[in-house]
């Protein structure tokens, strides 16, 4: 009790101080946690929060970005023309919200990182891990990692598992994820072994191979790492496949792409009522910022890892209350070291919430969960038609099989949406089309193809369709005998 | 006072502090640090604590000693008060008036020996009860409460001939304001007692009653009392001179524990049977 007091004292002047957290303040952490967890149970919604007993005492939101602008502008070549001005929090310019306006220092892009990656790795850093971004959004980018970063945010990932109730040592964890999300693979099953949980990384393979592995386990996993796309061929693959859905798992972890209610409330009727689905959000860019959601439908961040903000779609500005914008994120010190990047902007849609938000996780800086990439949003006069807004209508149906395949543009002032069912038929054609009705979606067209149709074309691309080939035929017989 | 009351008002108040404690234990959860369980890592840190615990009070000054004590009486009554009312103005009021009696004493240096003495031990007892519930409700078990025992008489019995070393130290506590150590008003001026005593007979039948059920903690209570009393009477007889209770004190632990463990085992037994 003692010795985690003072871990925990010490890692929040690691925080204020934006210094590195010491290995051993990380480990008692970790194992005080499973040790308070075994005694009287452990739930917190945030980690910072329960460490430091006051999140309100971290968001020292101005202070903290000046600090990183400063790290960034004298470690790297990419920052170093940003005035020395905004280094120092007491001349930090302040557009009202406490930061500068996004005129006066923009955002950085993914296109800026992948012209000049290398202009970003902070100089006399060491780097441990060079980890690509999946691809989902344009080609892979490199980002750089050290290895106290690396470590770091290992452990707390540990301790946001054991802190949120996620993962316990009792656990079998499998993570069903490709091989291209490496960091989050590493992620997972090093926080998995702190904890003292069984981990078993699948990859991605064919989803029957998956349910498979998992019936031919000794111990059936419990906790399912999956994307919500890969999730929703197991959905289809079990409703309409006639394998049986798995035995004894409690709890599947989804995150990487838009999460919709009907996907959920589609996998809560296969998996069963007793099967948890919990939301994340997080990127290799933004690495360890991740988003946890709430009950509201809120996504938060922890205050000590990142800064974020919304931009407004039509200009340099933040977005006010309710509008849309996309997520700009900050990465902070001491969690992002090797490659600072001030002010990612990450492409994906969110709206802007009154702070704080009268929810569970209220001492978190909170946007509305994702909405989709920008670039997938359909810009009608007055009026942005999110990827959310049609994925919602389209996966709650039951005629569309999961994941859905849709493709959608703009007509003029409306929407035009390709649909991939199980079977065109007059009545998913109705049901689809009152359902747009009903979400204010301004059809021009409506297309249904059927399930083994290919549609022109796809406006989304999912991860759960990177399925891993096997290798095929026997071994060689051996030639020497 | 005669010493033959003086004992029985001193019985008397520790029996009340040891019963207070207990029903507390049993109605509330005093907020607790957010993760961290009572484990071996914390007896050998009280083992260092009782240890280095003399040489600061001799060499730090005697105003971070006090400035130490009056953050400790503090955060006790905050925590309590935060357990038994949880909103946040019942809190703040406790608070405020927590500080307002603790700078009262502070200022009243020469004020009489017994209201300030009184004063203090009421200050003391929310300290006593916040340390004894925390351990006890963060996992403290008989294991590590026999090796506190066995440490502390051990020490005591060590500590006590070194009168010279012991006696400045106590009167310097008794000085402090407000003072970490508990004044009792007696014939020959005032008579000190150990916190780590106090703490000891409070914690004791918490952890025994978690192990081992109702009745254990109840005459855990009832042994820890009687010790107190047997040492106590040892005192009175004998003014001026540092008595370790610790030594009649952790005997009786020990023979709480027996009994617990004895009564358990036989209960096992009992229930093994066909």
């Amino acid at each position: 009790m003692f010795g985690s007091t003072v871990a925990q004292l010490r890692y929040a002047t690691a925080i204020a101080r934006g210094r590195a957290v010491p290995p051993w303040v990380l480990r008692s952490l970790v194992g005080a946690a499973l040790r308070t967890a075994e005694h009287r149970g452990v739930r917190a919604t945030s980690v910072d929060a329960l460490l430091t007993d006051d999140a309100a005492s971290l968001d020292l939101t101005r202070r903290r970005f000046a600090r990183q602008v400063h790290y960034a502008c004298s470690r790297t070549r990419a920052y170093c023309t940003i005035p020395s001005s905004y280094g120092d929090h007491r001349t930090l310019p302040d557009s009202g919200d406490g930061l500068p306006n996004f005129s006066e220092l923009p955002v950085t892009t993914k296109a800026d990182i992948s012209a000049r990656p290398g202009e970003f790795v902070a100089a006399g850093v060491a780097a441990a891990a060079v980890t690509f971004t999946t691809g989902s959004s344009g080609p892979p980018l490199p980002i750089v990692f050290e290895r106290t970063e690396l470590k770091t945010s290992f452990m707390l990932s540990a301790l946001g598992n054991v802190v949120f109730g996620h993962v316990t040592a009792q656990d079998r964890v499998l993570v069903a994820h490709g091989t291209r999300i490496g960091l989050s693979n590493s992620c997972v099953a090093l926080a998995a072994g702190y904890i003292g949980a069984q981990v078993t990384i699948a990859a991605q393979p064919s989803p029957s191979r998956l349910i498979e592995m998992m019936a031919a386990t000794p111990e059936p996993p419990t906790v399912l790492y999956v994307h919500p796309s890969y999730l929703g061929h197991l959905v289809t693959l079990i409703q309409r496949g006639g394998m049986s859905a798995p035995a004894g798992l409690r709890r599947i972890m989804i995150g990487g792409e838009l999460v919709t209610a009907g996907l959920v409330a589609r996998a809560r009727v296969v998996f069963g009522p007793d099967v948890d689905f919990v939301q994340g959000y997080g990127m290799t860019e933004t690495w360890p910022a991740a988003g946890s959601m709430c009950e509201a439908g809120h996504m938060h961040v922890e205050p000590a890892r990142a800064i974020v903000e919304v931009k407004a779609l039509d200009g340099a500005r933040h977005a006010g209350v309710g509008e849309l914008g996309t997520l700009v994120v900050t990465p902070l010190l001491p969690f992002r070291v090797a490659t600072p990047l001030i002010r990612y902007d990450t492409g994906d849609l969110v709206r802007a919430v009154q702070q704080p938000t009268a929810c569970s996780m209220a001492g978190l800086p909170a946007t509305s969960s994702p909405l989709g990439r920008l670039g997938a949003a359909v810009r009608l006069p007055g009026r942005v038609i999110t990827p959310r807004e049609i994925l919602e209508v389209v996966e709650a149906d039951p005629h569309v099989p999961l994941p859905s395949r849709i493709g959608y543009r703009r007509v003029g002032s409306r929407v035009a949406v390709d649909v991939q069912v199980f079977a065109v038929s007059v009545a998913a054609r109705h049901a689809l089309g009152a359902a747009f009705d009903a979400a204010g979606i301004p059809l021009e067209s409506l297309t249904l193809y059927g399930i083994d149709d290919t549609l022109p074309c796809s406006t989304y691309p999912w991860r759960g369709d990177l399925w891993e080939p096997e290798l095929r035929g026997g071994f060689a017989p051996d030639r020497a005998s | 006072m005669p010493p033959g009351w003086q004992v029985v008002s001193i019985a008397v108040v520790v029996a009340m502090v040891v019963v207070g404690a207990e029903k507390f234990d049993r109605t509330r959860d005093v907020v607790l640090p957010a993760i961290g369980v009572f484990d071996w890592s914390d007896v050998w840190f009280l083992a260092f604590v009782v240890l280095s615990f003399p040489v600061l009070q001799y060499f730090a000054p005697v105003r971070v000693a006090e400035a130490v004590t009056i953050l400790l009486i503090v955060a006790s009554v905050a925590d309590l008060m935060r357990a038994a009312a949880p909103s946040r103005p019942v809190l703040r009021r406790v608070v405020t008036t927590c500080v307002a009696v603790i700078a009262s004493t502070v200022s009243l240096h020469h004020f009489a020996v017994v209201p300030r003495a009184v004063i203090g031990d009421l200050l003391l007892i929310p300290l006593v009860w916040i340390a004894a519930l925390a351990w006890a409700q963060t996992g403290m078990r008989v294991s590590h409460l026999i090796a506190i025992v066995i440490g502390l008489t051990v020490f005591d019995l060590a500590a006590t001939p070194l009168s010279h070393v012991m006696g400045p130290l106590l009167r310097r506590l008794g000085e402090q304001q407000p003072q970490l150590i508990f004044t009792v008003p007696s014939a020959h001026g005032v008579a000190l007692l150990g916190i780590g005593d106090v703490l000891i007979a409070v914690v004791v039948p918490l952890v025994v009653r978690r192990s081992y059920g109702h009745l254990a903690g109840r005459v855990a209570a009832g042994l820890c009392v009687m010790a107190y009393i047997a040492g106590l009477s040892v005192a009175a007889l004998r003014p001026g001179v540092t008595i370790p209770l610790m030594v009649t004190l952790g005997p009786a632990t020990l023979l709480a524990i027996g009994f617990a463990e004895l009564r358990a085992s036989r209960l096992n037994s009992g229930s093994m049977q066909p």
